[in-house]
């Protein structure tokens, strides 16, 4: 299948140790993709790894001052949207996302009217790494939010292996919400929007470098802001966002 | 002033304050990060206005002789704390800010060398 017109976006926060491994694999694998890396203010050797890659579909945007996840994610949304794309996939630069997947959530955009798809580790039983005993409680927990909030319940809704078509991209470069954990508000937001978002069976693996931006002592603190943002998105309009 | 009028008062501006902090968050003039605290702070002022049997135990604990000082003394102290949140945030948004200012500096640098 032709990839020409899918761009796909990989944040990077010192992730020296997996980033060029992560990328290569995505070439060898889509050889017809756009990638589009975007080093969020790395302080180890992330930004040098990436610009030693010979790849003339290769674009590097680099973020000055680390901003987190929701700025990296929104900024290579709006060079996707900006640069005509008609397919972004979202793609940790951890190599936690198996390069092979990607094909599975394109066919469910390519063949359905999907907006958003998103790569769920429970909706099989062998689909590899699940994440720490402590996230695991928080992602059931915003399971049962998102059910509550809009009728349909995310299965993994901090999975940041997602997919958008066009439509579902021209949305989400505007209204990313760019703040820490975004991925469940995401879904709120999408859902809320009347876009159309179906999950996928995905495997993923364990995280091959770097270290994960949630510790175990902030736990606590990501499932509450995480659960009120969620709520909060769940009553809050369209209008309201642009004003800000 | 009798304590009860006074944890009536209290309950009834923390239930206003409590719409207010909501508000601002639907709004998005205030993310829900920053409102975690407000919450918290506003919430525990919430139970302790309600129950006046709670206040004069947790007052007894803590060996404050008028309850109505206890509920003072958590308002005193959630407001340092969040104090203290709001200047950790500034410090880290000062550096980022100073870093972008030099950032932007060299770009336009950059841009008129190549004019």
């Amino acid at each position: 299948m032709n990839y020409q017109n899918v761009f796909v976006i990989v944040p990077c926060y010192n992730e020296e140790l997996c980033i060029k491994k992560t990328l290569l694999d995505l070439r060898q694998t889509c050889p017809d993709i756009k990638i589009i890396a975007v080093n969020d203010g790395s302080s180890d050797n992330s930004l040098q790894q990436l610009k030693s890659i010979e790849d003339p579909q290769l674009v590097v945007l680099d973020i000055p001052i680390n901003s987190g996840i929701g700025t990296a994610v929104q900024t290579g949304l709006l060079y996707a949207s900006r640069n005509h794309a008609e397919y972004a996939v979202k793609f940790d630069g951890d190599g936690q996302h198996l390069a092979t997947e990607i094909v599975d959530l394109l066919n469910t955009l390519m063949t359905t009217s999907t907006d958003l798809v998103i790569g769920s580790r429970f909706l099989i039983n062998n689909s590899g790494f699940k994440s720490s005993f402590m996230r695991r409680i928080g992602i059931r927990l915003f399971k049962y939010l998102s059910g509550l909030l809009t009728g349909v319940p995310i299965s993994d809704a901090t999975s940041g292996f997602r997919a958008y078509n066009r439509r579902g991209l021209e949305f989400a470069a505007e209204y990313y919400p760019s703040f820490d954990y975004p991925e469940p508000e995401e879904c709120i937001l999408f859902l809320r929007n009347n876009f159309i978002v179906r999950e996928i069976p995905c495997k993923m693996a364990e995280r091959q470098g770097g270290t994960s931006s949630i510790k175990s002592y902030k736990a606590l603190y990501f499932m509450v802001k995480v659960s009120l943002a969620m709520i909060m998105e769940r009553f809050r309009s369209l209008k309201t966002k642009r004003s800000i | 002033m009798p304590m009860l009028s006074i944890q009536i008062i209290s309950l009834i501006v923390n239930l206003i304050f409590l719409s207010v902090i909501i508000y601002s968050v639907l709004k998005g003039k205030l993310s829900e990060a920053y409102a975690i605290i407000w919450l918290l702070i506003c919430l525990t002022m919430i139970v302790f206005s309600a129950s006046a049997p709670l206040l004069s135990f947790v007052a007894r604990l803590l060996q404050i002789k008028t309850p109505i000082f206890a509920l003072l003394a958590f308002l005193i102290m959630g407001i340092l704390l969040l104090l203290f949140q709001l200047t950790l945030v500034i410090s880290v948004h000062n550096h980022k800010i100073n870093r972008l200012v030099s950032e932007v500096t060299l770009l336009r640098e950059q841009i008129e060398r190549k004019k």
